[in-house]
């Protein structure tokens, strides 16, 4: 009986999200024939590469509880390695995200090296140090056009030159959900579970046989490749790539959106990351160009005060109180 | 199995949910577009500046610039158009300058585009409007501007003929024989030192000192002893902070050090330098207190009336700028194409700031050299003009 009603259900549920995926591919290819401005459609291929941030940062802070301020030297590192690899082979962006993922994992290990010996606080500032250091070094180095970096790439995918706003779009779109299909798969197997344990509690994980350092360099790697693919994308969107990639503004916006959201929530972190990201380049249209950072600011705050779950926490809260209140009138 | 199979449409779900919350936010940039607002008798053009963020200082200068301007133009008339100016802000965010760009050019059709104003954010901006074939008025000094692309117009001397006009000052002029150069570890840093170096070495000299040291840095002693011991006549100093070129003035004076500072113009460095600031030379193309300028007070007050509390030589060539692309619009020059062939005509044009800026179709650096000047602890005063 018990059988019959899973199947049931489980028939119900797929009948229910059934619909989901093909109004989002409908939706995915719609939206470069409904925004036909070519600045418009610019800006949704960056809108997908800082998503793409945000799904690393949902699998390294949500999933696994790392605390790392370290996304922009990887999306740096990620940045400079497809530009120069692209300016050196005339080579199409999928090797050059190959190379930037081959280049973000071996970072992010380098990082998950680092994370193993520190917490919190320390993770934090070590990982800080990481943007830093990669900033000097590649201002000081003129292979990689020292302080005035690198243009004059041509960004290609089959025949197609990422010049062109909608091919910009598919492929950070095609990264993206790359993204978010691991971090999903990641989510329901053993690794998700080992770093749920880890987020959890370290200790407890050990007692029951979880390597944490193994774990910890895995989602560090995991996260560094995602973070580098996006910062692979980011030459083709700005047409160059300077030091100021390095820069730990890009790393803060997304934390913003994932702390207002709740980081745990990968579809509430995509949302809020968007949302924040049209809103600050849309902002001056409604005059708050100058009260964006502010605004971003007050959001963390007024967050971390009600509601530290975030908005992901809204639904998990009605759910809480509805069990309450059934449970109270049964 | 079951367990697996449940798991799978947890994790199906979980993609579904995510992407459907992509799609549906993203779907909002549908709603974001913008019009052109140019009508038949106005001739509108971009102003993509950092309003906000760290570099808001140099755009409210560009801002202020603009207005004055267009206020003084439309004022007086002889136009058979009336210059209409749209502000974007940038934001300071490399990403937000190279989106409103784009912004300007594809969405609102503007046939010209000024700023934004320092080297970080103007590059990607300059590729962007070079892929758009639109003219580009830039004010950066970062010398890759005008060499790499062919459809920006600086209004200002680049920082390689910066760097050689200080070396001739400094060694033609002032037969200084022992010469020290310091220099951020910034991009514009270190390109005016190797220019200096390469300059000193056409006059038989080398530097008797090089030093570097960090933007923002706060303690110079290490540097400053470096210099101390090479006991230079003048030292060049090619800072771009205002609180960088206080510091090492301050610091320089209680070590003792003697020589004669020279670097560039920096708006505030000697007001928050104070007493140490007297006798420094700097170079610029337009002092706010100039008191051989005739022009300098009256402009100061424009910009001051539009928003630019400390003016510096960044609002005044820009208000220069807007005065050259009205004198090319009044020649009947409306569209993108006619606008670029407009600037590289515009030669020996008379500024407020600057009494000549000449462009060519192959030389679009309007200035050539700057103006030379001595902070006698109240106000400047020319020392030299090549």
């Amino acid at each position: 009986m018990s059988d019959v009603l899973e199947r049931v259900n489980a028939t119900a549920v797929r009948y229910r999200t059934g619909w989901v995926p093909a109004v989002v591919a409908f939706a995915i290819i719609g939206l470069p024939v409904v925004v036909t401005d070519p600045a418009q459609r610019f800006l949704m291929g960056y809108v997908a590469i800082v998503c793409i941030l945000s799904v690393s940062l949902h699998v390294l802070m949500g999933m696994a509880g790392q605390f790392s301020l370290g996304q922009a030297a990887i999306f740096g590192s990620g940045a400079y390695a497809s530009a120069w690899f692209v300016l050196e082979t005339g080579a199409s962006v999928i090797l050059a995200l190959v190379v930037a993922a081959v280049v973000g994992v071996l970072v992010g290990c380098v990082m998950g090296t680092v994370a193993a010996r520190t917490t919190e606080l320390y993770l934090a500032l070590a990982t800080l140090a990481f943007g830093f250091v990669a900033e000097s070094l590649v201002r000081n180095s003129e292979t990689l056009g020292g302080a005035q970096g690198l243009r004059g790439f041509d960004y290609h995918v089959f025949g197609q030159s990422l010049l062109e706003p909608v091919a910009l779009y598919w492929c950070a779109a095609a990264v993206l959900l790359l993204a978010m299909a691991i971090a999903a798969s990641v989510r329901r197997g053993r690794l998700g579970r080992a770093l749920m344990a880890l987020r959890d509690g370290p200790v407890a994980a050990r007692s029951v046989g979880i390597d944490t350092r193994v774990v910890q360099l895995l989602v560090f790697a995991v996260s560094g490749a995602f973070i580098a693919m996006a910062g692979a994308l980011y030459p083709a969107y700005a047409l160059t790539v300077d030091p100021s990639v390095f820069s730990i503004d890009l790393t803060l916006v997304v934390l913003t959106a994932a702390a207002v959201a709740g980081v745990r929530s990968m579809p509430s972190v995509l949302v809020l990351t968007i949302a924040m990201t049209v809103f600050r380049h849309q902002s001056q249209s409604w005059g708050l160009a100058s009260y964006v950072l502010l605004i971003y600011g007050v959001l963390v705050v007024l967050m971390l005060r009600f509601m530290p779950e975030g908005i992901a926490g809204i639904g998990a809260r009605i759910t809480r109180w509805a069990t309450r209140n059934g449970g109270d009138a049964s | 199995m079951r367990v697996r199979s449940a798991r799978r449409t947890v994790s199906s779900r979980s993609v579904a949910r995510s992407a459907a919350a992509v799609v549906i936010a993203a779907s909002a940039l549908a709603a974001c577009g913008s019009e052109a607002e140019t009508s038949g008798d106005e001739f509108a053009f971009a102003v993509v500046v950092e309003q906000s963020g760290p570099f808001a200082a140099y755009g409210a200068e560009v801002v202020a610039g603009v207005k004055a301007a267009v206020k003084d133009v439309n004022a007086r008339g002889d136009l058979d158009v009336t210059l209409k100016p749209k502000f974007y802000d940038c934001q300071s965010d490399q990403a937000i300058c190279v989106s409103q760009v784009r912004t300007a050019v594809t969405a609102d059709k503007m046939p010209v585009v000024l700023g934004p104003t320092v080297s970080v954010t103007t590059l990607p901006t300059a590729e962007v409007t070079q892929q758009l074939d639109v003219p580009h008025l830039v004010f950066s000094v970062v010398p890759q501007l005008t060499e790499d692309y062919t459809n920006t117009y600086r209004w200002a001397a680049s920082n390689h003929d910066n760097a050689r006009a200080s070396v001739d000052y400094v060694v033609g002029e002032r037969k200084a024989e022992r010469v020290a150069i310091v220099h951020a570890n910034t991009e514009i840093g270190q390109a005016a030192a190797e220019d200096q170096i390469a300059a000193l070495e056409e006059y038989d000299q080398k530097a008797v000192a090089e030093v570097a040291h960090d933007p923002g840095q706060k303690d110079y002693t290490s540097q400053l002893l470096k210099l101390k011991n090479a006991d230079p006549d003048v030292i060049l100093s090619t800072e771009s902070d205002p609180s960088d070129v206080a510091s090492l003035l301050r610091q320089s004076k209680e070590l003792g050090i003697e020589a004669t500072w020279v670097g560039a113009d920096i708006a505030g460095a000697t007001k928050l330098a104070g007493d140490a600031a007297t006798g420094y030379v700097t170079y610029s193309p337009w002092y706010a207190d100039n008191a051989e300028d005739e022009n300098a007070a009256e402009l100061a007050e424009k910009l001051k009336a539009e928003g630019a509390d400390n003016p510096s030589w960044v609002g005044a060539v820009t208000y220069d700028a807007t005065l050259g692309l009205a004198e090319v619009v009044g020649q009947g020059n409306v569209s993108k194409d006619d606008i670029a062939k407009g600037l590289d005509e515009l030669a020996d044009f008379k500024g407020t700031a600057v009494p000549s800026w000449s462009f060519g179709a192959k030389d679009h650096d309007g200035l050539d050299s700057p103006t030379f000047a001595e902070w006698d602890g109240t106000r400047y005063r020319t020392v030299w003009r090549p």
